[in-house]
């Protein structure tokens, strides 16, 4: 009687057991309506973007392509590099996946990229020509990445705070000196301590202090590496120049900026702009976006300025993200599909309004709908101007590196030569592998 | 003695309906074994492996065998002792907040008064809210514009960049940390405190022992199996921190918060070495391991 009682539970858990395996197989998605399934992993978790994507674009993707099942998931930029990494480790990787345009170099190098060059190739001319970021997505003169938009970075200023501080806001700065000049004007103090920064640069994290850095290095006309990629050059004088410059906003009696480790990034309405604790900041198209949505009001009070320059007007920015084929995938026409359905001028379009950034394409960027976007504009004229990061396989790593050494500087605790001397031996080692 | 010697010699008889019982008994513990092996053993047998490898995810040349070369690096690594350091800091530093006042937080409710159960509740309320929805919470009363600050503005004080300055960050940390666990440890030492016999406690007071002479001499010896519980098992758990560090400070500011996991996340899956983040967490585990033993060893000490 009691082996009865103990024989049953085991029996029906074994069951139960194997019910569940077998009602695990399979696959896991479950087929709408094509009969192959195209997985594709979108970065990023904007609702506006998960919206369109799953209400437009895939539909009318699958419309004009009945044979494919387009399954999308939308990966946090925060995890997107560990999801990834297990995926290519656990042989699970998407077909389609977008990641930023500084990955492209690791992964083809690593052989987890398929090269997009024939595909390109059998684009019409007018299609290439178009596509204002194409040559960003090339490593080693290969095409890897798609670019689906542009970033950069221009500084936005209060126009009510301008009016007020005696600048003459016809006269906008277009040098670093009137642009440090004017930020002392409206840098407000109380005890010794700024309380509005007269000129806020991106300090979010190491990484956001190094694209600071970047836009600097590049209006000083420096760069990051040499020509060949192959020696770390961001301790030029240059270089030098531009960190002094950026430590010096931050640092001593005459700073300008405070809120260094502060969340900025597409913060909208709590950006230091529309609190009033910034009259002039250093932002990308996306957190202006953000501005423009949370508080319109605000918005109306802040202007863009073009690249201020030292030697070249330049800024950081360039290719943001794109789309990427993973090398094992088996549906590499069905992969190509979807991307170049993607950068038609309508889903071009149509991405940029949901989304933001600078278009993929040049002939949408002249859209009368696009130029009203205020937020728009002013980085749409700007495009030619924005310079990226140098397309190497071990970028995130030298990147590390250098924000690690720059952050030290920024805060005060290691002098700006020392901070990219130190970021530069650093670096020679990683280039050396 | 011959007694048992007979026993120890004679011939043992299973039953049949024990055998069966034995049978059914590994039956029904045998899906939970293989669970184990399956999500446990093999992944911790694979992580060791991986801690003897070098391998980068991302690349196709999968795990190359290196040997010990990766804990060579790791226990050769300024990084890592700087972050071992800050992992201590951390610990014992949240271990010092929450054992005292958990302690002293149960004494108090475990008297009778009015609210008392809606207190206790209330108290125990952080333990069962998730670790990354009350650090998210903490990310707003910490920031710049947040509830703390504006405190301090109400009262004419400056703004504090509680998790933006080096000085202040891994303490605000500790702050949050503290009250996170403050509720469960309550609880602990509340049911310690219930087990101990009224009649020590009476007697001890008609000896003449005042309130406090019977706390540091009743009270409390009869508590430290209750401690070393509490203050191991809080150990091991803060040993390991990462959700809450990850998204309050990410490790900064200039890595003044960078606990040992943190550093393992960023080794693995923001550097791509997954070899040496297996070696650093394995050291990590020793250390732990070590840590919690000799924790065990010295609370204990004196007990028999």
């Amino acid at each position: 009687m009691k082996l009865h009682s103990m024989r049953l539970p085991a029996v029906i858990l074994a069951a139960g057991l194997a019910l569940t395996a077998c009602g695990s197989g399979g696959g896991g998605t479950t087929a709408s309506g094509g009969d192959k399934q195209l997985r594709v992993w979108f970065p990023g978790n904007l609702s506006n973007e998960i919206a369109w994507v799953n209400d437009k674009l895939v539909p009318a993707f699958e419309q004009r392509y009945p044979g494919v099942d387009v399954q999308v998931e939308f990966v946090d930029w925060a995890n997107l590099s560990t999801r990834l990494s297990t995926a290519f480790a656990g042989n699970t990787a998407p077909d389609v996946f977008g990641h930023g345009n500084a990955a492209a170099a690791g992964f083809a190098e690593a052989g987890r990229v398929e090269p997009l060059d024939d595909y390109v190739a059998k684009l019409p001319e007018t299609d290439r020509s178009d596509l204002t970021f194409l040559n960003d997505g090339k490593v080693g003169g290969k095409q890897y990445i798609m670019p689906l938009r542009g970033f950069g970075y221009l500084t936005a200023y209060r126009k009510d705070l301008i009016e007020g501080s005696g600048l003459d806001p016809a006269k906008s700065p277009a040098t670093w000196d009137e642009l440090r000049a004017a930020a002392e004007k409206l840098t407000k103090r109380e005890g010794g301590k700024v309380t509005v920064s007269g000129l806020h640069m991106p300090g979010d994290n190491p990484t956001s202090m190094s694209q600071a850095f970047a836009t600097l290095l590049y209006q000083a006309g420096g760069s990051f590496l040499s020509p060949d990629g192959k020696a770390v050059a961001w301790n030029s004088p240059e270089g030098v120049s531009a960190l002094e410059y950026l430590t010096g906003l931050y640092q001593g009696d005459k700073a300008v900026a405070t809120g260094l480790g502060e969340k900025s990034a597409s913060t909208g309405a709590q950006h230091p702009l529309v609190t009033g604790r910034a009259a002039m900041a250093l932002v990308d198209d996306a957190t202006l976006k953000t501005i423009h949505e949370a508080d319109p009001g605000a918005a109306a009070k802040i202007g863009v300025l073009p690249p201020a320059q030292k030697t070249a007007a330049a800024s950081f920015g360039g290719a943001g993200n794109g789309l990427f084929i993973s090398a094992k995938t088996k549906l590499k026409t069905e992969a190509w599909d979807f991307i170049s359905f993607m950068l038609k001028p309508e889903n071009v379009k149509e991405y940029t309004v949901t989304v933001g950034g600078i278009p993929a394409r040049a002939t949408v960027a002249g859209d009368p709908e696009l130029a009203k976007l205020a937020y728009l504009q002013p980085f749409m004229a700007a495009a030619s101007q924005f310079k990226g990061n140098p397309n190497v396989a071990t970028w995130t790593q030298l990147r590390d590196a250098l924000s690690k050494e720059i952050e030290k500087a920024l805060r005060g605790t290691t002098p700006p030569k020392k901070a990219l001397d130190d970021a530069a031996a650093a670096g020679e080692q990683i280039l050396k592998g | 003695m011959s007694l048992k010697g007979t026993v120890t010699t004679a011939p043992r008889r299973v039953s049949p309906s024990r055998r069966g019982q034995g049978v059914a008994g590994w039956t029904l513990v045998l899906p939970s074994i293989l669970v184990l092996l399956v999500v446990v053993a093999v992944p911790i047998g694979y992580g060791f492996y991986l801690s003897l490898t070098s391998y980068n995810p991302v690349e196709t040349t999968g795990p190359k065998f290196h040997g010990l070369t990766g804990y060579l690096q790791v226990l050769t690594s300024g990084e890592f002792w700087d972050a071992l350091r800050v992992t201590v800091l951390y610990a014992f530093g949240t271990l010092a907040l929450t054992v005292p006042a958990a302690l002293g937080l149960a004494l108090l409710v475990n008297g009778k008064f009015p609210g008392v159960a809606l207190f206790r509740g209330a108290m125990y309320l952080p333990r069962v809210v998730s670790l990354v929805a009350v650090s998210m919470i903490w990310l707003w009363l910490y920031s710049r514009e947040g509830y703390f600050n504006h405190l301090l503005d109400l009262v004419g004080l400056g703004p504090v960049e509680f998790l933006t300055d080096e000085a202040t960050a891994l303490p605000s940390l500790i702050v949050m940390r503290a009250w996170k666990a403050l509720g469960g440890s309550m609880i602990i030492f509340l049911a310690g405190l219930q087990t101990i016999p009224k009649e020590l406690i009476q007697s001890a007071a008609v000896d003449g022992a005042g309130r406090f002479r019977t706390f540091r001499h009743v009270t409390l010896p009869l508590l430290m199996p209750i401690t070393t519980y509490v203050v191991v098992v809080d150990l091991i758990y803060l040993a390991q921190s990462f959700s809450e560090i990850y998204i309050l400070t990410s490790g900064g500011p200039l890595g003044s918060t960078t606990v040992v996991n943190m550093l393992v996340y960023k080794e693995a899956f923001e550097n791509f070495k997954l070899g040496e983040a297996s070696s650093m967490a394995f050291v990590l585990f020793c250390m732990i391991f070590a840590l919690a033993y000799a924790n065990v060893r010295f609370l204990s000490r004196g007990k028999k």
